[in-house]
This record gives C-alpha cells, sequence and structure tokens, in this order.
C-alpha cells in the first residue's frame, strides 16, 4: 500500500506491508547522546515540528539523571531513498545494570539495534554489555560514532575502538551528530537496508510480549507490546500467559510519539494496548499476551519474574508523614512491578517499610522519586541482601534487615547470597578489577581474551558486596571502562557477624550491619568515623561506639556545642534572623531523632562506601 | 485619631569617617553634600510618618549609625527638634545617640547635651590600639577616655561604652585589660560583643585567607565568663546576652526590640515594626532621598506576620533577656494554646539545663544564654 501524505495526524495510522517494517533500537551509554540523536529521527520523519529537548525520556529524572528508566516505543515513518515508505519502530532501552531484564525484553521486541558511541569518549561500559545481549538475541547491529559535531575530537579514535571493541569494519560504522542532524538521513537508510522486516505469521494464534508499560490514573496500565504471532484489537479477551489474567482489550495503538490508536496490532507491531489492567503487576515485563479464545501452546522464551535482590529501609523523617508514605508506595508500585514492600518497625527510626529493589540505582530512584513527585522527606538505612540463617534449633529463617538478625547463640549458621559476575575492561585494567574484587572477597574462576585487548574477568562474589559498591569501584578503578554483569548463583555458608552501631551506650537498629568476621572490627571503626563526621555537634558530648556481640571494637566521642548565638540583634534584625532560624529548623526538622539527637539522613548511609577506607 | 499609641523612635544615621574593617552594617563614608542631602530626606519622612503617627507617645529615641556624630551639633538637634514637633516625646523619655570616640569634642558634647541628648553611647571597642588598628578604628584609647571626660563634663550622666571581644589573637588576659580599663571610666552601661566575623569584609578575608586565627571556642567562652564577672564587680549586671548595666540603667530603647513593642525606625534601611506589621526602608542612602524627594515613600518591604511566625519572634528575642520572656505577655498576644505548645518543647531542654521557669518568665540559663540560638530553634 502506498502512502498518500505523511501528516503528523496520519502517521500512526497509515499501513506499510509488513517487508517495508523495521523494528530497532538505540544502544548506547550514558550521555552518548541517545536521546538527542532520537528527537532527530523523530524530526526528521515529521513527527514533530521541531523536537524539543529528548522527547523520550518522559520522567524529569531521567532527564535529570541523563538515564532512561522507563524504555519507550515510537512510530516513524520514513520515505527513503528508493522510493517506499518504511515504517520504523523506535524501541528505547534503559541503560543501566539493574535493568538488564528489561533491556534484554526491549532487545528481543526488534530486528536491529543503532550502537552508539560518543566520539569523544569512545566505547564504554554498559555498551559492550548491551551490544551482547543484542548480539545474543540476534539483532543486525548498525555501528554509529556520535557526536562528530564537537570540536577537537578524532573520530577516527572511537571508530578503531569500535573495531577493536565489537569487530566491526570501520567502513560499515556510519558517523552522526544528534546536535546538527550530520548523518541522520545516512543512518535512516542504513536501518532500511540493513535490518530485516519482522518474519512472522499474522494468522498464527496471538502471542505479543510485554516489554513495558506504564500506570496512567485514567486508563489503567498502559502495556508496551511487541505482537510476534497473530493479531489484537479492540474488545479481544487476551490471557497474560505467567499471571492467568484475562482481560478485554479497550485501546490498541502506536506511539507518534503521542499515544494513536489504530484499530488492531498484528505480527511485527510494536504499539499499545489498555485493557482496564488495574497495575502493572498484572501486566509484568516479559510475559506474553494471548488470545483467551484461541491461545497460544506456549508463551514466547525468556520470562522471569521481577525478583528484588537489595533490600533497605525506608522511613519518613517525621513519623507522621507514615501514611503519606504508604499512599506514596502504593501509587508508585502501580507504576513499578519490581518495586516490593512491607510495614516494618524500627526502634530508632519508628515505623516504615522494608522495600526491595532489583539494584542500587533502582533503590535510588525509586527514593528520588518518593521525595520529588510525593513531596516526602526519607530516611533510607543501609541496603541488605536476604541471609539464609540455620538456627540451633534447626529452624531455617530468611533474613533481609540486618536488625531483625537472631542473638548469636542461636545461629547455627549463615548463608549469603552470591552471584556470578563477568567484568570486562582493556587489558591494562585487569590489576585493578582484581583488586578491587579481591577486596570485597570475589574468588577469582577464569579470565578470556575477548577482543583486542579486551579481557573478561569471571568472579564468584557475594551480593552484598555488589550491593554495596563494587561497580562504583570498579568504574573508577578502570576509568569507567568496566562491565558488570552478574547472575545469581545460589547461597554459600560464610562467617558472618553483625556489626552494631551505639550511640549514647543505645545500639541503634537501622545502623546495624552484617559483614564478614574478618573485616567485621576495621568496618566498625570506619563506620564510627564516618558517623562522627554526619552528626552536627550536639548541646552534649555524643558517644559512638561499634559492638560485635558484646564486645566494643570502636569508640569516638562527638564534643559538645557551646556556644551558637547572635551576638548583636536589635529592631533591624529581626527577620533576617527569624528568616536564619526558620532555615535551621527546616534543617532540624530533615533530621531523625534518634533518642535525643539529631541525625542527619547522610548517616544512615555512612555504612556504604566502605570500600574506600580512609 | 487613637490617643495614647506608644512607639519608640529609631533614626538611623548611615555615615561615617570611614568604614571599619568588621563592620558590614549599612554605613559608609560620604561628601558633605551627600550627608546634608540625607538629612532633608529624613526630614521629609518625618513629616509624611507625623501624618499617620502624629501625636504618638515617645517614651525613647536613639540616633544610630553609622556614625551619627559625623554631623554637627546643631544639624543633630535640628532633627531631634522635629522630632519632638512631630510626636509627643515624653518628658522623662530617654533621648540617646551614638558617638564615636573621634567626632564627639567637648563642644559637640555638650551641645547635645543641652538641647536634650541624655544618654550617650561611645564606641570604644578596645582599649589596646594594636587592636583598635586591627579593627580600623579611627581613634585610640586615650582618645576613648578623654571622650567619656568630656562626656561627663557635658553633663551626661547615663553612658555607654561598646567593646568587641574575642578579636583574632586577643587572648582572655587582654581582654581583661580591655574591661578593666572600660570599667574604670565607670560607665553606666556597657555592651560586650564576641566578635562575629561578616562575610565580605576585610577583617574576614584575612581569617579566611589564615592570616590572622579566630579565637577558639572555648577561649571566647572564657572570655564571656571574665566579662560576666568584672562587670558584677564593678555594679553592672548582665540584663542581655551582650548588655549590662547598672540597675535603672538599661538600655530603654533597646529593651523595646526585646520585648517585641512597637517602634518606628527613620531613615534609609532602618526597620519599623508598627501593628504588627514589619517594614524595611530603601536600604541604599540614595535610592532613600530619591524616594522621599519624588514625594514618594521609601518603604521598601514589609512583612505581615502569621502568629506561628511572631511567636518564634517573640520567643526569639525574649530570650535574650536574662529576665526572660514573660508567659503571660505571650498567652495574652499569641493564644494560650500556642504557649501550651512551647512550654510542652521547653520541658525536654529545661532537664538539660538550658531554660528555666522562674515566676511568670521563661529564661535561659547561663549555660543555655551561649546557645540561644539552638534553643530557640527547638522551642519554636
Amino acid at each position: 500500500m502506498a502512502t498518500e501524505s505523511k501528516t503528523n495526524a496520519q502517521n500512526g495510522i497509515v499501513r506499510v506491508p509488513q517487508q517495508n517494517v523495521r523494528n530497532f533500537c538505540i544502544v548506547a551509554h550514558i550521555d552518548h547522546g541517545k536521546s538527542t540523536l532520537a528527537d532527530r529521527l523523530l524530526e526528521v520523519c515529521g513527527n514533530v515540528e521541531e523536537a524539543g529537548e529528548q522527547m523520550l525520556d518522559s520522567m524529569d529524572l531521567e532527564r535529570e539523571r541523563g538515564i532512561t528508566i522507563k524504555s519507550s516505543a515510537v512510530r516513524l515513518l520514513y520515505e527513503a531513498d528508493d522510493g517506499e515508505t518504511y515504517q520504523l519502530n523506535l524501541i528505547d532501552t534503559p541503560g543501566h545494570v539493574d535493568f538488564a531484564y528489561e533491556v534484554s525484553r526491549s532487545l528481543q521486541a526488534c530486528e536491529g539495534a543503532v550502537v552508539l558511541v560518543d566520539a569523544s569518549q569512545g566505547v564504554e561500559a554498559q555498551t559492550v554489555a548491551n551490544v551482547y545481549l543484542a548480539v545474543e538475541a540476534g539483532l543486525e547491529i548498525i555501528p554509529v560514532v556520535n557526536k562528530i559535531d564537537l570540536p577537537d575530537i578524532e573520530p577516527d579514535m572511537a571508530l578503531q575502538e569500535m573495531e577493536d571493541a565489537f569487530g566491526f569494519h570501520v567502513d560499515e560504522i556510519l558517523e552522526t551528530s544528534g546536535k546538527t542532524g550530520a548523518g541522520v538521513h545516512e543512518l535512516l537508510e542504513a536501518i532500511v537496508r540493513r535490518v530485516p522486516p519482522p518474519d512472522e505469521d499474522a494468522e498464527a494464534p496471538l502471542r505479543a510480549m510485554i516489554f513495558d508499560s506504564e500506570f496512567d490514573v485514567h486508563q489503567g496500565v498502559i502495556a508496551y507490546v511487541r505482537v510476534f504471532e497473530g493479531r489484537i484489537r479492540p474488545g479481544d479477551e487476551i490471557r497474560m500467559m505467567a499471571s492467568g489474567k484475562h482481560f478485554e482489550v479497550s485501546r490498541t495503538g502506536v506511539f507518534s510519539p503521542a499515544m494513536l490508536d489504530v484499530e488492531e496490532l498484528r505480527a511485527g507491531d510494536v504499539g499499545y494496548l489498555t485493557a482496564g489492567i488495574k497495575g502493572v503487576k498484572d501486566s509484568r515485563v516479559g510475559d506474553t499476551i494471548t488470545s483467551a479464545a484461541h491461545p497460544a501452546d506456549e508463551p514466547l522464551p525468556g520470562y522471569r519474574e521481577a525478583q528484588p535482590m537489595v533490600f533497605c529501609g525506608l522511613y519518613p523523617t517525621e513519623n507522621a508523614d507514615y501514611e503519606s508514605l504508604k499512599d506514596a508506595l502504593d501509587r508508585l508500585s502501580l507504576n513499578d512491578a519490581a518495586l516490593k514492600y512491607e510495614r516494618e518497625t524500627s526502634a530508632a527510626l519508628g515505623f516504615g517499610f522494608r522495600c526491595g529493589f532489583l539494584g542500587l540505582l533502582h533503590m535510588e530512584i525509586v527514593q528520588e522519586r518518593l521525595e520529588r513527585e510525593y513531596d516526602l522527606d526519607l530516611v533510607a538505612t543501609a541496603p541488605s541482601v536476604i541471609y539464609r540463617i540455620l538456627l540451633t534449633d534447626g529452624k531455617v529463617i530468611e533474613v533481609d534487615n540486618p536488625a531483625a538478625f537472631p542473638e548469636r547463640e542461636l545461629i547455627e549458621m549463615i548463608e549469603e547470597p552470591i552471584v556470578n559476575a563477568t567484568v570486562m575492561c582493556p587489558q591494562k585494567y585487569v590489576g585493578q578489577v582484581m583488586k578491587v574484587s579481591d577486596d570485597r572477597r570475589g574468588v577469582y574462576r577464569k579470565q578470556e581474551y575477548v577482543w583486542g585487548d579486551r579481557v573478561a574477568l569471571h568472579y564468584t562474589l557475594p551480593l552484598a558486596e555488589i550491593v554495596v559498591d563494587y561497580f562504583d569501584a570498579l568504574k573508577s578503578a578502570t576509568r569507567g571502562y568496566a562491565t558488570l554483569d552478574y547472575e545469581h548463583a545460589g547461597y554459600q555458608p560464610e562467617n558472618l557477624v553483625k556489626v552494631e552501631m551505639l550511640i549514647n551506650g543505645d545500639p541503634v537498629d537501622a545502623l546495624a550491619i552484617i559483614c564478614h568476621s574478618a573485616f567485621a572490627e576495621s568496618r566498625g571503626r570506619t563506620i564510627a568515623r564516618r558517623l562522627k563526621q554526619a552528626i552536627p555537634r550536639q548541646m552534649f558530648e555524643v558517644r559512638i561506639q561499634a559492638s560485635i556481640g558484646s564486645r566494643i571494637v570502636a569508640s569516638t566521642r562527638i564534643a559538645p556545642l557551646r556556644k551558637n548565638v547572635t551576638e548583636k540583634c536589635y529592631g533591624g534584625d529581626v527577620t533576617r534572623k527569624r528568616k536564619l532560624l526558620e532555615r535551621q529548623r527546616e534543617g532540624k526538622r530533615r533530621m531523625k531523632q534518634v533518642g535525643n539527637i539529631d541525625v542527619p539522613q547522610e548517616a544512615f548511609l555512612a555504612i556504604l562506601r566502605l570500600g574506600d577506607e580512609d | 485619631m487613637r490617643a495614647q499609641r506608644h512607639l519608640s523612635v529609631y533614626v538611623h544615621l548611615p555615615f561615617c569617617a570611614r568604614k571599619c574593617h568588621y563592620c558590614d552594617f549599612n554605613s559608609r563614608p560620604a561628601p558633605p553634600a551627600d550627608r546634608a542631602r540625607y538629612l532633608d530626606a529624613l526630614h521629609r519622612e518625618i513629616d509624611r510618618r507625623a501624618e499617620m503617627l502624629g501625636g504618638s507617645h515617645v517614651p525613647t529615641i536613639f540616633f544610630g549609625g553609622g556614625t551619627p556624630t559625623i554631623y554637627e551639633a546643631r544639624e543633630l538637634v535640628r532633627l531631634l527638634r522635629r522630632l519632638r514637633d512631630a510626636f509627643f516625646v515624653e518628658p522623662d523619655a530617654e533621648v540617646a545617640t551614638e558617638a564615636n570616640p573621634e567626632t564627639a569634642d567637648d563642644a559637640k558634647l555638650t551641645a547635645l547635651r543641652e538641647a536634650g541628648f541624655n544618654r550617650i553611647s561611645l564606641g570604644a571597642q578596645s582599649f589596646d590600639d594594636a587592636e583598635l588598628t586591627l579593627l580600623g578604628r579611627g581613634h585610640t584609647a586615650r582618645q576613648t577616655e578623654r571622650a567619656v571626660a568630656g562626656a561627663r563634663a557635658a553633663g551626661f550622666e547615663n553612658l555607654s561604652l561598646d567593646l568587641i571581644y574575642a578579636l583574632p589573637g586577643q587572648t582572655v588576659k587582654g581582654w581583661r585589660a580591655t574591661l578593666e580599663r572600660a570599667l574604670a571610666l565607670q560607665p553606666e552601661h556597657l555592651s560586650a560583643y564576641g566578635l562575629e566575623l561578616a562575610a565580605g569584609t576585610p577583617l574576614a578575608a584575612r581569617v579566611e585567607e589564615g592570616e590572622i586565627a579566630p579565637v577558639p571556642e572555648g577561649e571566647h567562652l572564657g572570655m564571656r565568663e571574665v566579662t560576666g564577672e568584672l562587670c558584677s564587680i564593678a555594679g553592672l549586671q548582665r540584663y542581655e546576652i551582650s548588655n549590662y548595666a547598672r540597675p535603672g540603667f538599661e538600655c530603654r530603647h533597646n529593651l523595646t526590640y526585646w520585648r517585641n513593642e512597637p517602634y518606628l525606625g527613620l531613615g534609609a534601611g532602618a526597620w519599623s515594626y508598627l501593628d504588627g506589621e514589619r517594614a524595611m526602608n530603601l536600604r541604599d542612602p540614595d535610592d532613600y532621598c530619591a524616594a522621599l524627594e519624588r514625594g514618594g515613600d521609601a518603604r521598601d518591604y514589609s512583612e505581615r506576620l502569621d502568629p506561628d511566625d511572631a511567636l518564634l519572634e517573640a520567643v526569639m528575642m525574649g530570650l535574650r533577656m536574662t529576665a526572660g520572656v514573660s508567659l503571660d505577655g505571650l498567652r495574652a498576644r499569641y493564644g494560650r494554646e500556642r504557649v501550651e505548645g512551647l512550654l510542652a518543647r521547653a520541658e525536654p531542654l529545661a532537664e538539660m539545663g538550658l531554660v528555666e521557669i522562674a515566676g511568670d518568665h521563661l529564661r535561659l540559663t547561663a549555660t543555655g544564654e551561649p546557645l540561644h540560638s539552638e534553643v530557640v530553634v527547638r522551642l519554636a
């Protein structure tokens, strides 16, 4: 079918034959210009008059942090040099190891991947991991060096690195500038020529994969789907193959990037559907949608339930905000299937929630969204993993909170979760990677040369070390070149102890950590020192101690504050002085009262970042 | 017109011979023409305010600066007369002016006293000439002593000295020597301010660059303690965080501020507190003059406080006084319930020995005084 026109309004509803459809994604490291380039593609294809800043990232947080949290999809219509009109479905992918599973689902929805590398930065961490995921998913790869408009750059270097890193030929690598639009036409042509069309059967029973979803207060869940087989249209009754739930489809459509309803989605298509689904937990990423009437025999491969791996306590600084925090978590979880939470009480922090996350970044993002979108002041305790504890009476319990650890005498054995980690880096950083891994109880398995001077190091190490700072430490030790990928490898017994922190003689449950007995004393000392830095002087002396069992292993004190007074305060000083005190009062309110001591939020994170012992 | 409105009057005279090294007030040197223009503007402002407030009872008048005595006595006297014309200045009113030892010659002091000024506050700052140089003062310790003698000869029976302590390099011993020389002059009143380094001042810059070292906290508190002791021996009692007086010579004008009572501020950057509204005049003397010359108002900013903020201010100011703040007074102004809340918050502070209740008053203890800000933040 030929297209009559390519106006914005009709962009989405034009049907092209399946051989003119291209499903692709852009794989790039943070800040390498993915969103800007995507905007340029939208502009060239007439989806928007002139793209605003980064159309695809819809959350403020995404823009600020320069990362894509939720992937999105957009349909472009492109009239190629061969005179044919092509429908290009651009699927955006998140770029962090926490979201590796989400990335793999997004890639699964594509036939091609544009690999973007910043001309001034070269190949970096995530890019490698994601390119491997893309290759594994059988995608056609189009390598691109971006930001060639930057002054004083040598694209040759980046070209060489891409050749070395991925084995691309220099002549198949494109050069673009998302900023000026240079090379964008060539890129679109390459997508048309190199990426294969979907090769799928519209007449088979429906199988569509959910690769993302978001929650809308009016319509419920909007599921982002890639249809692999069959067709789907409003009125159809569908079944989620993993959860078994049934829904009636109310809308089907595509993103242009605004939502545009279409009368059906069929094999090869990428789009959205709504079906009165109440929360994203009922439309899990990776699940397969089939027809209730004519179900497919098998779901699409690769579905995995989002499994929280990292836990921390979230508490409102003001106890009165507990209900608001609960509401906020309820609402946030409508949009975030991976977020788990349950009520928890801390002697030090009052009422709050034990929350489970995919990883550290996920944890930070949730915390930031709660503070920003729901205007809450929170205290987060240090992240923990799930420990499996065999008690002396033969019972086995799972504990994700150091505060809930049983007494030492009751413990027969403790097991902690371990992972098999693969770290890729240039040869010259191997020593640093080994040091960082050894320091974190990593057990070296093997080393392989992947290509050029790239090395893959295999380690087994405790998940607890990863949730603390392994990835950050790797990145800083390798100037950002290290790539980390890991998979869970069960549990392993370990000689672990609980280190408690005492403030003026009282243990503070929220400051307890679990760590290997060999490091326990030095960590206790480090935390005591960090707390001393983080807690402001009070009007009395504050003693900080670390203990293992009943043994005090570290002790320090914060001298009392003895003077804080305005010397001169007359008629002209009242307002200024009052405002100053109001600000101080605000600052105080953001602190948590532990006993009669004001403890700032940072103090609860003093137990983090223990790697860089100071 | 409402009868019997009471308000204190503050007149700001922002000019000085030179900017001192620690000073971040609204003050600056200026040529005579600017100073004359400013006086005219002040007269205009008095006229404007008199339209609304004329006839009010005025229990205290305070000329502050800058250096008010940079003006000739007749200029200051003319201002005072204008105020007497506009308001009902009570017969026993406290009429005070600040003066700099440099500009307080015998003739000027005599003229001021004769015209009705009955309290003088001399900016002595230190009795150590090296410290006076460090502060950028234009006078010596000897000159201060001469100015005191001149004021006494002129008939001032209510004399105050301003001192600054905790100067970089100063020791408790050095401060004691300054205090002793000051007290030997038998002032009725003494203000002793611990140095607060103000950002942007030359003194703060020198400390920042590490050229001179600030006095450590313990030392600073030691000096404060010595101040109380020596003043007490000399018959002066602390009645506010930085102020000491022979009984009956507490500065009535300044008590107005600490008791959160109404006042009218005249001049550039001066603040007024009338009918629950705080308002500030244009800060820059040129802007201030220009506004009044155009026949307009010199107001730059005003705010009306909600009761919670007003209570915070009342407590913040009231607790500066050694006597503390009257709880009945607070109840009458801000309601019983708010004061109950305040007392509940005061309890843990009382347990820590920072505040106490004495009769109808909530006040800071000796330990609480140097922690005034911490206490107020927790109370309000």
